[in-house]
């Protein structure tokens, strides 16, 4: 069931008044990132928005961080860890938190709902990740290992999205093309200067420069190149997990094995940070707010199939607005698996001309944390760049959950 | 000092000697009674200021053998009695381990469930390395797990890994593997004299602490801490979802037991042992476990032991048994009969035909001997006992004749003609039928009191039960050296009267009935196959209708005179099938599955849109019209006298159908349901779909008479 819309009876409104990301780095041991610390990638950032605005950090309230694998480096609080090391202040307090894929964008929409209440007149939200430093699953999961929560209920996400394909009947060459089309955007969006404005190189204690560009687009890729790439999916799932995801989709003979590296999203290092405020501290810091923070919404979905959220998170984000999906002009989605944006927009009816028009996570990776606030700032550079008003960010959740929010520019 | 089952003594040297000797029985049983004298004793050892160390050693051939699964079965306390016993047995094992007097277990034979955990809560085990000596925790086999700590001190020895995989797959380790995977400390060979040994080592090293009861001991691979980096977060999901793929989540022991070494791993002994026994609590209570305990261990072990023969006759051995045809079926029943040691003589048509037979038996002996399961002279001894032959002539000296020529009732009558001619009065004249009634068949007999049916199932080296028909002329010490001889090959007999389709073919005939009268009403395929297997079938009932033949199940159903006129429809949809669909069966390559070279099979498209799929569907429904149709005409045979038993019908359909363990078989499923809630709901099935699920007056009566009782069985 749909929620109504309460939205005009809020009067503070949340801006965004920067935006700011690294560049992605391939998220391997060999990835020019892994020899920058997840807290140095996020003071690179923390230091750019200082500077850039000329900000008086002592107004900044709170930093809000999104971080997937708390572990190591990446454990204990990173946001705190960071703003310590900020020179921001002591005053700055920080918090760290989990939502698995959304994490980058949670962060926002806390920092939103803080404005927006009064509860906090200037925060800095976003995500980091570095995936080859703290690889993926080492914080351990109770939803992976505790019998009662694992048996017959957890899959893999790429089993789960090789299981929406199955039951939508997606083909092997339906998300190989959407595979190229992400390169092919991203790169020539990266060739035309399209993420300039946001990114901010990151470099090492001498000022040379470690990463000044997304290292992971391949502008070369065609439909025949990812048809030599081999399933990432079927071995562990066939030996596996399937059979936990036939119990549950019985109308599912087997599961058709279609998502590899060349189709899903890529591991990568990196951060995002933006800064968030009431109308008053724009004023009074004599910044120009780019947009608005209109709404945010969550949804929670079935836990196997897992990564249809962005739908229902999308449908219900729109009648807590008040619109509908031709009153979006843009929407990013995370390509998490090429099924997911597939699905998002056969289920929604929406043209692909308007979505994830610079490409996405297949082409450029996807630092878990990191994502959510990564692909609302690429909407809201877009927007300006085409001079268009609404997007909409959308992502798939681990667990099953959707997240998705929608900025206006003033 | 000696009580009924464990010997005390105490020698010079202040070694006390606790030894297992159980009253009246071949081997030592762990129960309440032997567990209470082990106890007393080792207290008393314990206490005695003059015993240096414990030597805890058994005089019969094996050391302890495991829990009296009877004594489980009906065990008949509360919850928290149950959760008591459990946590004193925990408590005087501790006792045993913390005494700061070295304990040694000397393993002189089988130490298998709780015997191998009363050994895991010695200081030292030493164990004798015959052949044949086997050492670990195979309580998963018959639905339970170890509950006397073995599931935790495993762990503390071998590690989260090797602890899932040997318990929940109940691996038996030799003494060479126990001692390589440190289960073990010593072994000695069997000439050796073991207690001696262990007392030799109280006497010169004699250390008497535990692992786990170290300070400085870490148990590897627990789930607290960093996952990916010891793997464990991996090893788990991986455990887990094996687990499932498995079981379906159908049986609640194994679940609990990986639950039990997941939350045990990240606690002290003492707390892991509690975890142990809570859930040990929850699976003995759980309907699933006493299932799998009375059905697939105790009746299967019953008919096994051959309980079933009549009484009043000498037990019967045979020494040289007659096959004729060396087909797939004879030839696995000439396998069977020479790795039991019998001696086979294996006669088709021509030499060649029979010589083929005996090679299928060369082929899989020596790819058993490039796996290393066996030796080159072991598989010439084998093939030594079986002589081909194509000539009956060369009968003459068998004891017991089986017949295995193909489905064809003149055939089968002239061999029977041709064989009786030459071999003596008193030879039992079987036949490998799965269709004909014996009764027709023993018309062309001129000893029909020596005739009856053996069921054997295909493939015969692997499938245990034997299903025994008896015809009408059959005599009852026929029956008996029949059941004899069945043990004697170390099959699992159940008795069968004469009747179309026997027992199991004819119930099974149901399951397959009722997947394709599915499909025929819109259910889609794959839910239909995936159900059953969901429930506990090994395959769907497509699958299997593709394996047996459209065409074998027509030629059937043509002469049945008794068909239903569910199945006089079914006849005609599966005759459609056949000629306007042309999809027959696996061996054509199109059945209700396609079989594409090189690629797995997949269901046929067309189905969709033959019958059109319905847009919704109960998947419930579909799970118990499955087993039901089963069930029910399990019943009707039991009604009808073709069984005489209902454990005859849970053993069958254990073993010959693949029915799911975890009910117990098809009689204990309407228990396992509730006799009233299976009443309902055929009511319910019948108005929807028919008289096929009409239930008998005589079974309705035995619900209403059993009250809030069980229908079958008292536990």
């Amino acid at each position: 069931m749909l929620p109504t819309s309460n939205i005009n009876k809020h009067k503070m409104e949340a801006y965004i008044y920067d935006s700011v990301r690294t560049p992605r780095g391939i998220g391997k041991k060999t990835g020019s990132l892994s020899q920058v610390s997840p807290v140095q990638l996020t003071t690179t950032l923390l230091k750019a928005l200082k500077e850039r605005n000329n900000l008086n950090t002592l107004l900044v309230e709170d930093l809000i961080i999104g971080c997937v694998t708390q572990a190591g480096e990446q454990g204990g609080n990173i946001a705190k860890v960071a703003a310590q090391c900020s020179n921001y202040g002591n005053h700055l307090s920080a918090v760290t938190l989990n939502r698995y894929c959304a994490s980058g964008l949670e962060a926002i929409n806390q920092a939103a709902v803080k404005i927006k209440s009064g509860w906090s007149n200037l925060i800095i939200a976003g995500g980091v990740e570095s995936m080859s430093r703290v690889p993926m699953g080492i914080d351990g999961s109770a939803w992976v290992m505790e019998p009662d929560a694992s048996f017959g209920k957890f899959i893999p996400q790429g089993v789960s999205a090789d299981l929406i394909a199955t039951k939508y009947g997606y083909s092997r060459n339906d998300v190989d093309r959407f595979g190229v089309s992400s390169q092919m955007r991203a790169s020539f969006a990266q060739k035309n200067g399209y993420f300039d404005k946001s990114i901010i190189a990151v470099k090492d204690l001498n000022g040379f420069t470690h990463l000044a560009k997304d290292e992971s687009i391949r502008a070369n890729t065609t439909l025949e190149t990812l048809a030599t790439l081999k399933p990432s999916f079927k071995q562990m799932g066939e030996m596996l997990f399937d059979q936990t995801a036939i119990d549950t989709y019985l109308e599912t003979e087997r599961i058709n094995h279609i998502h590899h590296a060349g189709n899903s999203s890529g591991l990568v290092d990196g951060a995002a940070l933006m800064l968030i405020g009431n109308k008053e501290i724009g004023e009074k810091l004599g910044l120009k707010p780019r947009a608005k923070i209109k709404i945010g919404a969550v949804i929670g979905t079935e836990p196997l199939i897992m990564l249809e959220g962005p739908i229902p998170a999308t449908q219900k984000v729109l009648a807590l607005a008040g619109m509908k999906i031709s009153d979006i002009d843009l929407f990013e989605i995370n390509e998490a698996f090429a099924v997911v944006p597939l699905r998002f927009m056969d289920n929604l009816n929406i043209d692909q001309s308007i979505v994830n028009v610079n490409g996405g996570a297949i082409a450029m990776g996807h630092p878990l944390g990191a994502t959510g606030c990564m692909i609302l700032g690429t909407a809201l550079d877009e927007l300006e760049r085409q001079n268009k008003t609404t997007a909409l960010a959308t992502l798939c959740v681990g667990g099953g959950m959707g997240i998705a929010t929608i900025i206006e520019r003033i | 000092m000696n009580t009924q089952h464990i010997k005390y003594r105490v020698d010079t040297d202040g070694i006390a000697f606790v030894t297992w000797d159980m009253q009246n029985s071949s081997v030592n049983i762990m129960n309440e009674s032997t567990m209470n004298t082990f106890v007393g004793f080792t207290k008393q050892a314990i206490e005695d200021k003059n015993v240096k160390g414990i030597v805890i050693n058994s005089a019969k051939n094996d050391f302890i053998s495991g829990g009296d699964l009877k004594w489980f079965l009906n065990y008949n306390k509360t919850k928290q009695e149950c959760f008591e016993m459990l946590m004193q047995t925990h408590k005087n094992l501790r006792l045993l381990e913390t005494c700061k007097k070295p304990v040694v277990a000397a393993i002189n034979g089988m130490a298998l469930g709780g015997g191998c955990e009363v050994a895991l809560a010695c200081h030292h085990r030493i164990m004798t390395n015959h052949p044949k000596n086997k050492i670990g925790l195979v309580e998963c086999s018959v639905g339970l797990f170890p509950g006397a700590g073995g599931t935790q001190r495993f762990l503390r020895m071998l590690g989260t890994k090797k602890t899932i995989q040997f318990i929940t797959q109940s691996k038996k380790m030799s003494a060479e593997d126990a001692l390589k995977n440190g289960l073990i400390n010593d072994v000695c060979s069997p000439e050796e004299n073991i207690t001696e040994l262990a007392k030799q080592w109280i006497l010169t090293k004699g250390t008497y602490e535990q692992p786990w009861d170290n300070k400085n001991y870490k148990l590897e691979g627990t789930p607290v801490g960093i996952g990916q980096i010891s793997g464990v977060n991996e090893f788990y999901s991986i455990s887990n979802a094996m687990a499932f793929k498995t079981t379906h989540g159908n049986l609640p022991h194994i679940k609990n037991v990986l639950s039990v070494i997941y939350h045990g791993a990240s606690c002290n002994i003492d707390n892991a042992l509690e975890i142990e026994a809570r859930y040990f609590v929850d699976t003995l209570f759980s309907k699933e476990t006493k299932n799998i305990i009375r059905s697939s261990f105790i009746f299967i072990e019953d008919a096994a032991k051959g309980k079933s023969k009549p009484a009043g006759f000498e037990k019967v051995s045979f020494k040289t048994i007659g096959v004729l045809g060396a087909g797939m079926m004879g030839a696995g029943i000439a396998y069977v009969n020479a790795k039991s040691g019998l001696n086979v003589v294996l006669k088709d048509i021509t030499l060649g035909k029979a010589e083929q037979g005996k090679n299928y038996i060369k082929k899989q002996e020596l790819f058993k001997l490039k796996k290393g399961f066996t030796t080159q002279e072991i598989i010439d001894n084998l093939l030594d006992k079986i002589k081909v032959s194509e000539s009956a002539a060369d009968l003459k000296d068998c004891d017991l004749i089986i017949e295995a020529v193909f489905e064809n009732e003149k055939l089968k009558n002239s061999v029977t003609k041709e064989t009786e001619a030459i071999i003596s009065e008193n030879v039992i004249y079987t036949t490998n039928t799965s269709t004909i009634p014996i009764s027709t068949l023993a018309k062309a007999s001129s000893k029909p009191d020596k005739f009856i049916g053996l069921h054997f199932f295909s493939p015969v080296e692997k499938m245990p039960l034997v299903e025994i028909i008896v015809g009408k002329k059959t005599s009852n010490e026929t029956l008996a050296a029949a059941i004899n001889y069945v043990t004697q090959i170390r099959k699992i007999p159940i008795v069968v009267n004469d009747g179309r389709g026997f027992f199991t073919s004819r119930v099974f005939g149901k399951f397959v009935n009722e997947g394709i009268t599915m499909l025929t009403e819109g259910i889609p395929p794959a839910v239909i196959e995936n159900v059953a297997k969901k429930i506990g079938m090994p395959v769907g009932p497509l699958a299997v209708s593709d394996e047996v033949n459209l065409k074998l199940m027509l030629a059937v159903m043509y002469e049945d005179p008794t068909l239903t006129s569910h199945e006089i429809q079914l006849k005609n949809t599966i005759s459609e099938i056949v000629k306007i669909h042309g999809r027959t069966g696996k061996k054509e390559g199109k059945g209700f599955y396609d079989y594409p070279v090189d690629e797995k099979k997949s269901i046929w498209k067309k189905w969709l849109t033959i019958y059109p799929v319905q847009s919704s569907y109960n998947e419930e429904k579909i799970g118990r019209r499955l087993l039901f149709s089963m069930v029910i005409d399990a019943y009707k045979c039991l009604d009808s006298g073709v069984i005489k038993e209902p454990k005859d019908a849970d053993v069958g359909s254990i073993l010959g159908l693949g029915f799911p363990i975890h009910t117990g078989g098809v009689m204990s499923y309407i228990d396992y349901i509730g006799g009233n809630e299976f009443v309902a709901y055929s009511l319910q099935l019948e108005k929807e779909f028919g008289e096929r699920f009409k239930l008998p007056e005589s079974l309705i009566n035995r619900v209403k008479n059993a009250g809030n009782k069980r229908v079958f069985y008292k536990n």
